[in-house]
């Protein structure tokens, strides 16, 4: 995964510390550290009411945190209007529900690129370019707030990127668009990180969504961050082969599991059990992260349901209602378990 | 009501007929409001948006205070500023009083607080969203409250019609800075009031006429704009 290789290598963008938010004298967001590299998705995981609106309008530059320091490509964020302005213009935040101005999705989209003087021609391409990004480009010379709500929020992540920022913030970016939309959505920003090496920042209630755009989450809770929920934790020796991209964590047992970009030697791996593939049966083949074993337990969890897998190693899978149903496992089948290598976090 | 009957058809006459002295009386009080209006709204609608969008201690006192200042009466406005333009007042050697300028001094310190206030409401009605969308996208405070008034355009245009109502209609300022000169300072108003003392109804029920239809007319205006621009 080049996106693992970026996170782990690439500059911070965001340096935050002892980061407070209060209103009325009361915190409603108190961070004490989080760090955001140049080229990642990081999602921001938490029920309404955790802040995470708040972070990112601090992170956007459109709120003054009331104590603590965010960092932005190395430099402290300055407080005169000027600075504040140039700053805005590198991070742009797309709203839960976006609003656009009276006039057409073109007129829309052009309104940043006219603040930063870009002439009228490549204006023209950028506009198409960013509406061709996000399939919208019939939509050229619709009014924009006459648009639907993934309709407009494909628009409005296409007048960000038609700004070429260097970060992305979005706030609940599935929030009132349906199952379809939601994948749509992630796919767009997604790509939008790929394409362009725009970092993006997302918030989300929903864990799962979160855990299919975002390799890396932090999880924010009455206003602070708290640790992640580590599991399927295993510790190995990494080796690779002449090309990086081929690492394989071989564990005591003797099973391997795929390690991309993780450097010769000892390790300790994470695997996310939301990126944990079961399936019915037995592995028709023999590759690294192919494990055959037994369910021993299934339970609901947070609308998701958690299956525990004796295969070898003992590993947690959590699988989204719609899948476990479409699934068919039950306690004591025989599954084939696969660990795709962006299930793997270096721990 | 015989009177009324018959000053009305004298009126009609006097309009049909497009009377000079009509004319000028009706002249007079749209340069004059007319100039008021404007500037009250090129320096009350800025003002309203920076009290809407600034952070600064004592800003719901300021609103209070504007909100008090609408209901400011028109002849305390004529007498405050008859003391500075009178000739022993601090301005007295400018030579303004009973002039149009006067008048639209007057006017405009009546106003000023309206048109503020109707712009403040009118943008803090609007979504907070609006003004966070411009500045993320990388516009400078002022920029930002150009798109947001854009946005609000048509209840600043109510704003402003309401602001051109409160001129139009006013008689204290126009005849206290004024002074009601025939040809020069007489408006629609002063003329009414005098015509009034005389006891002569024709011009006056004319006047009356004629002052309400520019009072629709401009509603009128203000509704086919926003009807259009909302098509």
């Amino acid at each position: 995964m080049s996106r693992a290789i970026l996170t782990s290598t690439s500059a911070p963008l965001y340096e935050i510390s002892g980061l407070v938010r209060a209103h009325g004298g009361k915190k409603v967001l108190d961070v004490a550290a989080l760090e955001v590299r140049q080229g990642e998705i990081c999602g921001v995981v938490g029920p309404n009411g955790a802040g995470k609106t708040t972070l990112l309008s601090l992170l956007a530059f459109l709120d003054r945190p009331t104590a603590g320091e965010i960092r932005f490509a190395g430099k402290p964020a300055p407080s005169d209007a000027r600075g504040l302005v140039a700053l805005r213009r590198q991070a742009v935040l797309i709203h839960q529900h976006p609003v656009f101005f009276s006039g057409t999705v073109k007129k829309n989209l052009e309104f940043g690129l006219k603040l930063r003087k870009v002439p009228e021609a490549r204006r023209a391409a950028l506009v198409e370019e960013s509406l061709d990004l996000v399939g919208m480009r019939p939509f050229l010379h619709a009014r924009a707030q006459s648009l639907s709500g993934g309709e407009t929020m494909r628009a409005a992540i296409a007048r960000a990127v038609a700004l070429s920022p260097r970060v992305i913030l979005c706030d609940e970016p599935t929030a009132g668009v349906d199952d379809q939309a939601r994948a749509a959505v992630a796919r767009l920003l997604s790509n939008v990180n790929r394409e362009k090496g725009i970092t993006i920042l997302f918030t989300s209630h929903d864990a799962f969504w979160a855990r299919n755009l975002a390799r890396r989450r932090v999880r924010l809770y009455e206003g602070r961050l708290v640790p992640p929920a580590w599991e399927n934790l295993f510790h190995g020796t990494v080796e690779t082969g002449p090309d990086p991209g081929d690492g394989v964590l071989v564990l005591p047992s003797g099973l391997r599991l795929p390690a991309p970009g993780l450097s010769p030697g000892p390790a300790r791996v994470a695997v996310d059990p939301a990126f944990v593939e079961l399936e019915k049966g037995e592995p028709a083949r023999n590759a690294p992260g192919v494990l055959s074993g037994t369910v021993i337990q299934v339970g609901m969890e947070n609308g998701g349901v958690r299956i525990l897998v004796d295969a070898v190693i003992s590993l947690s899978a959590v699988l989204p209602m719609d899948r476990y149903r479409k699934s068919g496992i039950l306690a004591g089948d025989r599954v084939q378990v696969r660990i795709p290598p962006a299930a793997i976090q270096e721990n | 009501m015989g009177y009324l009957t018959q000053s009305t058809a004298a009126a009609v006459h006097l309009i049909i007929g497009a009377d000079p002295e009509l004319l000028e009386i009706v002249r007079v009080s749209l340069v004059v409001c007319g100039s008021s209006t404007v500037i009250a709204s090129v320096l009350g609608i800025p003002m309203g948006l920076a009290i809407a969008f600034a952070e600064f201690p004592g800003k719901r006192l300021a609103i209070t205070l504007l909100n008090t200042l609408m209901a400011l009466p028109t002849v305390v406005v004529g007498l405050l500023v008859y003391a500075f333009l009178s000739r022993r007042g601090l301005l007295g050697p400018l030579g303004l009083l009973y002039t149009k300028r006067a008048m639209v001094l007057g006017q405009i310190i009546l106003v000023i607080p309206l048109c503020a206030t109707f712009a403040l409401a009118a943008v803090s009605r609007l979504d907070p969203r609006f003004r966070q969308t411009a500045l993320t996208l990388g516009a400078g405070p002022v920029r930002a409250a150009a798109a947001v008034a854009w946005e609000a355009r048509f209840a600043l245009a109510a704003g402003v019609a309401a602001t051109f109502g409160r001129v139009i209609a006013e008689v204290g300022v126009a005849m206290m800075l004024g002074g009601n000169v025939k040809g020069f300072t007489r408006t629609m108003t002063t003329a009414m009031a005098l015509e009034y003392d005389k006891g002569q109804f024709d011009l006056a029920v004319a006047l009356g006429i004629v002052l309400m239809a520019l009072s629709f007319g401009v509603n009128l205006v203000v509704h086919l704009f926003q009807g259009r621009m909302r098509t």
